[in-house]
C-alpha cells in the first residue's frame, strides 16, 4: 500500500530531523513546565493537529511519485507540522521570554507552510488536468477506483453499462456504437506460453487499442479476452471504419514474448451494435450477437 | 433390516486431495497477482514451503478456506474460469497422462468420472440418453458457499479442454442450479451463449456424436493406446478405491435406492451411525437430509423424464408419489420448475 514510501526516504527522514531538533532545542533552551501548568486542552488541540498534519504527508508520500507537486506539498505541510510541533511543545516546555525564535518559529513556519502548500496545490491541479487528459480514454469524466479492473487499468462491467447508459441520456437521439472484440483462440495462447504471457497480451492489446481511439471513445474490459469500446455520437459506417482500423492494428501489432522473446501475431473478432436511444444491455447484447457471428473476422454491412 | 452400506467415504476433515494438485493452480494464480501466501492461507494452519513439498494433503475444509480466502483477496469473478483454464491436463503425475493420452471424449469422461482425484469435491457423472450426453456435476463434500466457485471452475476446465483438444469450440450446453449471478458475462466469455440457471442441477450437455470422435492429435502430446494402457495401469494402483466424499456417499445410497424412499433414520443405519450423530455430521457438511432427498429425487426424475420419456403420471407411481398433480407440486418444490418446463429448457440444439 506505501510502496511508494520508499523513495520519500531522505524527505521523511529530513522531516524526523527536523522535529528532533526543535524538540532537542526547545529542551535546551527552555525549562519544563509544572504539571498543573499544562492546558491539555491545547495540548490535544495542538498536538492532534501536529499528528493529524504528520498523517497527511504519510499518505501523499505513500500514493505519489517523485516530483516537483510531491516537493511542495510535502515541503509546505512540513512547515505546518513544525509550526504546530512547536506549539505543543510550548505547552510542555517554557521558553525565556528573551527568546525572540520561539514565537517567530510558530508565525513564520505557519505562513511559509501555507504558501508553499497553496503553490503546490496549484501545480497539483495544473499536473491533474494534464493527468485527465491521458485517462479520458478510460474513464471519460468519472472516477471511481473500485470498477478498475486490476489488470488492464480499465473500466469493467458495471462502468461500461453506466456509460452506455450515460450516453444514451445524454445524447438520445444521435446514433451510438458499441464494439466489442475478443482475441482469436487466446485460451490456446494461454496453454502454450503460460497466463503470464496471456496477462501481458492483454494489458499491451488494451494500450494498443487506446492508441487507436478517438478522444471521446471509451475502452473498457468485458470479461476475459474481451473488451468493449462505447463510440458515442457515431454512426454505423464511422463505426465500420473504426472497426476495421482496429482489426488491421491488432493484426499488425509485433508482440514481444516476455520469455522467449518471440514475435506473436494475433487476430480479433470485432462485433458492432448501434442506434438510438438502446439501453447497455441492448447494445451489450446486440454486439456480442455481432461478434458470435462475426467469426471470422467481417464487417458488418 | 438391511447390512451396512458396502462402501467407504470420507468427511470434511479428510486429509484427502493433494496440495500440489488442483489447489496449487489456484494458488499459483494469487501469487503471480502479488497476493502473498500467507493472506490466501489464513485460517487453514497450512505453510506454503510445506505445500511445496508436495505430500501434503488437505481436508475438505481447508480447500474451502482457501477458495473462500481466494475469493475475497482477489475480488473479481474471473477467478474461478481463470483456474479452470489451466486445470487439465494439469500435473497430477500419471492421472494427468491419462487426459493428454484419452483419444476421444468417450475414454476421457470414463477417466473423469472414474478418478475422483481429477475432480476432488465434486462428483461427475455421465449419462446418455438418444442423443444427447449429460455430464452432471454435485456437491461431493459439502462446500457450501464455494459451491458456484468451483461448479464455475471445474465446467470450465472441462470444456475448454476439450475445446483445445478440437481445436474448436463445440455447441456446449449448460444448465446450472443455482441461480443468475452478477458476472453472467464472465459464463458467456468462457462457456458461450447457451447457460441456464436456476435449473436445480449443474448440467453440461453436447450431442452425442462427439463421444466417439477422435480428437485431432494437434495439440497433444502423441497418443497412443499403449500409453494410455500404461497411465491407467499406473492410477489402478494408486486410486484410492471407491473411496467417496460424505455427501457423495448418502446420494449415491439414495439413489440406487430409488424407487424405495428412504427415511433418514433407515439411512443413517446404512452408515452405521445413529440418527442424531448422521444429522449432526450432515449439518456439519452444511446440508439437510430434506435437502438431499428433494435432490435425489429430482435427479431420478430427470433421469427418466430425459432417458425413457417418462410423463407425470408414470413418475409419480415410480415415486410413489399419490397422482401426477402431487407429482408436479413436488418436482416444482425441488428445482423451481414444473417438469414440462424443464423438458423444454433441457432441449439440446
Amino acid at each position: 500500500m506505501f510502496s511508494l514510501l520508499v523513495h520519500h526516504k531522505n524527505k521523511g527522514l529530513f522531516l524526523i530531523g527536523l522535529l528532533v531538533f526543535a524538540f532537542a532545542t526547545n529542551l535546551m533552551l527552555g525549562e519544563a513546565k509544572a504539571w498543573q501548568e499544562i492546558d491539555w486542552v491545547d495540548v490535544v488541540g495542538e498536538g492532534g493537529s501536529a499528528f493529524a498534519i504528520g498523517l497527511w504527508i504519510l499518505f501523499i508520500l505513500g500514493s505519489r511519485p517523485q516530483g516537483r507537486v510531491t516537493n511542495l506539498l510535502s515541503l509546505g505541510l512540513g512547515f505546518m507540522l513544525l509550526a504546530f510541533w512547536q506549539d505543543a511543545l510550548d505547552e510542555f516546555i517554557r521558553i525565556p521570554a528573551e527568546q525572540w525564535w520561539d514565537q517567530g518559529f510558530e508565525s513564520i513556519s505557519m505562513p511559509i507552510g501555507i504558501m508553499l502548500l497553496t503553490y503546490g496545490l496549484y501545480h497539483w491541479h495544473q499536473e491533474q488536468i494534464s493527468i485527465n487528459d491521458q485517462l479520458r480514454k478510460r474513464e471519460q469524466y468519472f472516477r471511481e477506483h473500485l470498477a478498475v479492473d486490476k489488470l488492464t487499468h480499465l473500466g469493467r462491467i458495471d462502468f461500461l453499462r453506466s456509460q452506455i447508459n450515460r450516453f444514451s441520456k445524454l445524447f438520445p437521439f444521435n446514433d451510438h456504437a458499441l464494439l466489442i472484440l475478443d482475441v482469436e483462440n487466446f485460451s490456446d495462447m494461454n496453454r502454450k506460453y503460460s497466463t503470464r504471457e496471456g496477462d501481458r497480451f492483454l494489458h499491451a492489446l488494451s494500450e494498443l487499442l487506446m492508441l487507436n481511439l478517438r478522444k471521446d471513445d471509451l475502452l473498457c474490459r468485458y470479461a476475459g479476452d474481451r473488451f468493449a469500446i462505447v463510440l458515442p455520437n457515431t454512426n454505423v459506417e464511422t463505426a465500420n471504419i473504426l472497426s476495421k482500423e482496429l482489426y488491421t492494428a491488432v493484426s499488425n501489432f509485433a508482440f514481444k514474448l516476455e520469455k522467449s522473446g518471440e514475435t506473436l501475431y494475433q487476430n480479433i473478432n470485432i462485433g458492432i451494435a448501434h442506434g438510438q436511444g438502446l439501453s447497455a444491455d441492448q447494445f451489450i447484447e446486440q454486439a456480442n450477437t455481432s461478434l458470435n457471428q462475426s467469426k471470422p473476422f467481417s464487417i458488418v454491412a | 433390516m438391511k447390512q451396512p452400506i458396502n462402501i467407504s467415504w470420507y468427511e470434511n476433515d479428510a486429509r484427502i486431495y493433494p496440495a500440489h494438485f488442483h489447489a496449487a493452480g489456484l494458488m499459483d494464480i494469487l501469487l503471480e497477482r502479488g497476493i502473498e501466501s500467507d493472506r490466501f492461507l489464513k485460517g487453514t494452519r497450512l505453510f506454503y514451503d510445506d505445500l511445496l513439498k508436495g505430500s501434503i494433503r488437505l481436508d475438505s475444509s481447508q480447500f474451502c478456506h482457501i477458495i473462500e480466502n481466494a475469493k475475497r483477496l482477489y475480488a473479481l469473478p474471473e477467478l474461478s474460469f481463470r483456474w479452470g483454464h489451466g486445470m487439465f491436463p494439469g500435473h497430477f503425475d500419471a492421472y494427468s497422462q491419462l487426459i493428454c493420452h484419452a483419444g476421444n471424449l468417450k475414454q476421457l469422461t470414463d477417466v473423469l468420472s472414474r478418478y475422483s482425484i481429477l475432480t476432488p469435491l465434486l462428483s461427475l457423472k455421465i449419462w446418455e440418453d438418444a442423443d444427447t450426453v449429460y455430464i452432471q456435476w454435485n456437491d461431493a463434500i459439502g462446500l457450501g458457499t464455494s459451491y458456484a466457485f468451483v461448479i464455475e471452475a471445474y465446467v470450465t476446465a472441462f470444456t475448454s479442454l476439450v475445446n483445445w483438444y478440437f481445436s474448436e469450440k463445440l455447441p456446449w450446453k449448460f444448465s446450472f442450479s443455482f441461480s443468475e449471478p452478477k458476472h453472467i458475462e464472465e459464463y458467456k466469455v468462457n462457456l458461450g451463449d447457451n447457460v441456464q440457471f436456476s435449473m436445480g442441477v449443474d448440467l453440461i450437455m453436447l450431442n452425442k456424436s462427439w463421444l466417439e470422435k477422435p480428437f485431432p492429435s494437434i495439440n497433444r502430446n502423441l497418443s497412443s493406446n499403449a500409453a494410455f494402457t500404461v497411465a491407467k495401469r499406473q492410477c489402478e494402483n494408486e486410486n484410492e478405491k471407491g473411496s467417496l466424499g460424505f455427501i457423495e456417499a448418502i446420494a449415491s445410497v439414495l439413489n440406487n435406492e430409488s424407487p424405495n424412499i428412504l427415511s433418514l433414520n433407515e439411512t443413517a443405519d446404512r452408515f452405521g451411525m445413529s440418527p442424531a450423530t448422521f444429522k449432526r455430521k450432515l449439518k456439519n457438511h452444511g446440508w439437510s437430509f430434506q435437502r438431499l432427498q428433494d435432490q435425489s429425487k429430482l435427479e431420478v426424475s430427470l433421469y427418466l423424464i430425459q432417458t425413457k420419456g417418462l410423463g407425470n403420471t408414470e413418475l409419480a407411481e415410480y415415486l410413489n408419489i399419490t397422482d401426477a398433480n402431487n407429482f408436479r407440486k413436488a418436482f416444482k418444490r425441488w428445482c423451481g420448475m414444473t417438469p414440462a418446463t424443464i423438458r423444454e429448457k433441457l432441449v439440446y440444439g
